[in-house]
């Protein structure tokens, strides 16, 4: 949550000019977490008013910031005095707001509707980038599996680890870097002067190399200490000794008590660490080979470099047939592996990605709503337009205003939409953290929004530059022959697609967003540049969807002369649409791609190994 | 040139630096302290003032005071000369409006 607070914060940054933004981002960041840390540590949380506050100060400095920047660019080229483009800008804002006050109910409605619409997204998505999208907090962490023994016999998937063979396994495998197990317990800890039920690990020794983590203080277990009847020593993890020791770095070396056994404190395990579980303190194993006491443990491996599931299943197989053969235990169960997420996550992707699909179905059905209202308005308006315009009022500067407006609105929607959103999500993630492993973050990724953003913002600023200086149908150079600027209107899809198919065009974006949103979420990887190509097709179907609600048409300037024009938006849209397409091809099969194949292959296995056995 | 009188949050801030050298945070807090919860100046709100004061030579950046803990992220402000000359004049304005005032009232 704190991490994605500050994201937001340092997407809503991108709103201000570079210049501004490089030399003063930094100190405000660092300002916004303060205020912040402040503000929850007074009220328990921020509240949907101290965003709105922040949303509102940032919103109103960028475009101060902007219209000085733009004044200077003016100035320094001797055309207008600064304070005009200002005062139009101000102008057209308050005039804005005036319309607005005087339709309360309409722009009540639009933004309610659009509040709805954005905080569910918000929310849901949120918690599926937390689910799905981040990577897990490992170095190299697709080379990372979970392993198990699987007994078809008994009617069980996973029935844990038995540590002799866990030790046979990591002895003779070949196609592991590492492998380690650990599992779970409870307990009294007394520090002196008081006592506290915890929940503790027992890992192996080597749980750190697997994983790649590194205490933040003093070490790990090592070999030596992880045998039976070892020392007693443990590590704390980072939340543990946050909350109990207050980061005190005095406190290794130092005893704790738990059920009346001595520990000594030997190091900090890094906040990663709570991939594992949520436990305080972690233990040595302190196993040994000859250990009887069944199958418990969880554990995980990290595959040698270029070693696929596949061999390593097989290897883990072959070891544990010759086991079998060797020693006559253990012939009812059978290794298996999978990858990390899916082991955990994989019977919740399918529900969640319903869910997103659903939220983004009520997004749709507001969005078609606020064009019907937008619609039902323009009518009602033209009158007013047209009075305005026999007045003598400048077209662009009709077009300014709409826009304005729109924008205005559409500004104090996505404000209230984000902020009920965070504040829902955070409900939501409250209500049903028990059910997810502990390693889940649910953080807003401000990149994926960022990005919407920044094409939305280039794709309505070119077009307005269009639209302020050429008039439809003219074009710029004249005499150029193979690509020049046009001002175009198109009522039809992009490249000039479906002409004149009208109010269709307002809803079907809405259904390609959804459906490529499904269609991402049944893609196995979790490739960053499948965000990176939603987000671009998301803004530049906002885009073209701004100009079809406010102005009927989209505005299309680009052209090729002997193909259809097209714009800024339509670009994003095609390049998006060719990442997700070249990406599907090339995509690496990763250890999730093994979804259904390990479990299936396991049991057939071990009906062989079974056979054997008894031959 | 900014006009006389300034806008109430420059003055302000020049106050809260008066005293000693401050980060961005500890003027925001410097401020609530002077205007009694009054005023709360918001990132953006602050740091653009703070462009402005600098750009008009009235504060400086200065390196973080010793005892106080180094961050790249926390920025020391401080008053110039030409600052402390001008929110002296600043505040005489102000008193000789309150003295009017007070006559009147």
């Amino acid at each position: 949550m704190s991490q994605g607070g500050d994201g937001i914060y340092r997407a809503l940054l991108l709103l201000f000019p570079p210049g501004f933004r490089k030399e003063r981002g930094q100190e405000m960041e660092r300002l916004f977490a303060d205020m912040r840390a402040a503000r929850v540590g007074e009220h328990g949380s921020e509240g949907a008013s101290f965003w709105l506050a922040v949303i509102w100060d940032v919103v109103r400095g960028a475009v101060a910031e902007w219209a000085a920047l733009l004044g200077r660019v003016t100035r320094s080229a001797g055309t207008a005095a600064q304070g005009e483009i200002m005062s139009v800008f101000m102008a057209d804002l308050r005039y804005a707001g005036r319309q607005i006050l005087r339709q309360p109910l309409y722009a009540g409605m639009i933004l309610v509707l659009m509040t709805v619409g954005i905080a569910g997204n918000a929310a849901v998505f949120r918690i599926f980038n937390g689910l799905f999208l981040r990577p897990l907090p490992f170095d190299e962490a697709t080379r990372l599996v979970d392993l198990d023994e699987t007994a078809p016999a008994w009617d069980l998937e996973y029935v844990g680890i038995a540590y002799p063979d866990f030790a046979e396994w990591r002895r003779a495998n070949r196609t592991f870097e590492g492998m380690a197990v650990y599992t779970g317990g409870g307990g009294n800890l007394s520090t002196g002067e008081s006592a506290e039920r915890i929940s503790y690990v027992q890992a192996s020794h080597d749980l750190d190399d697997v994983l790649r983590l590194t205490p933040t203080l003093g070490r790990f277990f090592t070999e030596a200490e992880d045998v039976p009847d070892g020392p007693g020593v443990a590590l704390l993890t980072d939340g543990f000794w946050a909350e109990r020791f207050a980061r005190d770095p005095g406190i290794l070396g130092q005893t704790l008590s738990l059920d009346g056994e001595p520990l000594e404190i030997i190091g900090i395990l890094p906040p990663a660490a709570r991939f594992v579980s949520d436990a305080q303190v972690w233990l040595p194993l302190q196993v040994g080979e000859d250990a009887t006491n069944g199958w418990y443990l969880t554990g995980v491996g990290r595959l040698a470099d270029g070693a696929t599931p596949e061999q390593a299943l097989a290897d883990l197989q072959a070891i544990h047939k010759g086991m079998i053969e060797s020693r006559d235990v253990n012939e009812i169960t059978s290794p298996v592996l999978a990858s990390l997420r899916d082991r955990y996550l994989g019977d919740q992707k399918l529900g969640a990605g319903f869910l997103l699909a659903a939220v983004a179905m009520v997004l749709l059905i507001a969005c078609a709503n606020i064009a019907g209202l937008m619609l039902a308005r323009s009518f009602s308006r033209a009158t007013e337009m047209s009075v305005r315009l026999s007045l003598g009022a400048q077209r662009s500067r009709l077009i300014a205003h709409l826009l304005t407006e729109s924008a205005l609105l559409a500004g104090l929607g996505a404000a209230a939409g984000t902020a009920v959103g965070v504040w829902g999500s955070g409900l939501l993630v409250d209500a049903m953290t028990d059910q997810f492993p502990p390693w889940v973050t649910f953080d807003l990724d401000a990149r994926f929004f960022g990005f919407s953003v920044v094409v939305i913002v280039a794709d309505q600023v070119t077009k307005a530059a269009i639209r302020a200086s050429l008039h439809p149908g003219e074009t710029w150079p004249e005499g150029w022959e193979l690509i020049r600027l046009s001002h175009v209107h198109n009522t039809g899809a992009a490249f000039g697609i479906l002409q004149g198919a009208g109010t269709f065009l307002v809803v079907a974006p809405f259904l390609a967003i959804a459906a490529i949103t499904v269609f991402l979420l049944t893609l196995p990887t979790h490739s960053r540049w499948y965000s990176i190509a939603l987000a671009a097709i998301l803004g530049g179907a906002v885009g073209n969807l701004i100009d079809r609600i406010r102005l009927g048409h989209v505005t299309d300037f680009i052209d090729p002369t002997h193909y259809p024009s097209f714009n800024l938006a339509d670009s994003a849209i095609v390049l998006g649409v060719l990442t997700i397409v070249v990406l599907s091809f090339f995509a690496p099969v990763e250890v999730g791609a093994s979804d259904g194949e390990p479990a299936a292959s396991p049991e057939g296995a071990s009906d062989d190994v079974r056979q054997e056995a008894r031959t | 040139m900014i006009p006389m009188p300034m806008k109430p949050q420059w003055f302000q801030i020049l106050l809260a630096l008066a005293r000693q050298p401050l980060h961005g945070y500890g003027i925001q807090r410097a401020v609530m302290a002077l205007t009694d919860d009054q005023m709360r100046l918001w990132p953006a709100m602050l740091y653009r003032s703070l462009a402005t004061l600098e750009e008009e030579g009235l504060i400086g950046q200065v390196p973080t005071p010793a005892g106080e803990p180094e961050d790249e992220r926390r920025q020391y402000y401080a008053l110039t000369d030409a600052g402390r000359e001008r929110l002296r004049q600043e505040a005489g304005l102000m008193a000789q409006w309150v003295r009017a005032a007070e006559a009147e009232l």
